[in-house]
């Protein structure tokens, strides 16, 4: 499970290219799961329930900081 | 979708920072390679939902983008999700074709509230949205200092757009079963 915290440009800029290699090297699934330690941001988190629902952006593995940064610990729950 | 959007907004944000320039330039370009290759995949399905789910994920991240920085361009945005939010509706509403009929009989057989020449298909919320934000895509284009990869995007947007119009009219013919169209009183 991804831990939801912080994250500097630096490191997410790092991750970005650090997906793009793994995705050369033919490691989808490990690229996906990486891109999602970036925190995803409250308008696309809120896409996603809209088009996938809670429970699945809830066990999606996306780092969810500023989702609960915007809306609150317990907005994921409810 | 979302893995695209975050690599080109992190680029951008990337390009802008002093000693990120490159890293950011990097993934401004692989995000949008990424984009460019759903955008046209999603057009090429004819699923009409695909297509304006795309659009739907690619405009939230916009308006993330610009709220707070650019006022203008993230109410612009928020407009355009609003109508896709009415856009998902209609699809909704097209799929009940007893219900859909009864929603054609409201929109006036003019060719201002319609999207054909034969008068057969209402301009809907769909329609709406897709046109609003192909003339949203088209007035960002005109943008001076539009990077080359943005320009090639908007292009793929809007013939993605005109691509959903198209898938969508089909189910409206489906729904509407035009054999049997409405030709209105003195026509």
């Amino acid at each position: 499970m991804t831990e939801n915290r912080p994250m500097t440009l630096q490191e997410e800029l790092e991750i970005g290219i650090k997906c793009s290699e793994l995705r050369e090297a033919g490691k989808i699934e490990e690229a996906r799961e990486l891109s999602k330690t970036r925190p995803l941001s409250p308008g696309l988190a809120e896409a996603y329930v809209k088009f996938l629902g809670k429970e699945a952006l809830r066990t999606s593995g996306f780092n969810l900081y500023e989702v609960e940064k915007a809306y609150g610990k317990d907005w994921i729950n409810t | 979708m979302i893995e695209a959007v975050v690599d080109i907004n992190k680029g951008r944000r990337g390009f802008a920072s002093i000693g990120m320039e490159a890293q950011g330039h990097l993934e401004f370009i692989k995000g949008h390679a990424k984009a460019l290759r759903l955008f046209q995949d999603a057009a090429a399905s004819n699923d009409p939902e695909l297509m304006l789910t795309a659009e739907y994920f690619y405009t939230k991240a916009e308006l993330d983008e610009s709220q707070g920085k650019e006022p203008i361009a993230a109410r612009s945005a928020e407009t355009a999700i609003r109508k896709f939010d009415d856009a998902l509706l209609a699809l909704e509403a097209v799929r009940d074709p007893a219900f859909y009929r009864c929603a054609d009989m409201t929109f006036p057989h003019d060719t201002k509230y319609r999207c054909d020449k034969a008068l057969k298909y209402p301009k809907d919320a769909f329609h709406i949205a897709m046109l609003s934000d192909a003339a949203r895509i088209r007035n960002g284009l005109s943008r001076m200092g539009l990077m080359e990869e943005d320009k090639i995007l908007g292009q793929a947007r809007r013939a993605m757009l005109t691509a959903a119009r198209n898938a969508y009219a089909v189910l409206q013919e489906k729904a509407l079963n035009t054999s049997n169209s409405y030709t209105g009183k003195g026509s």
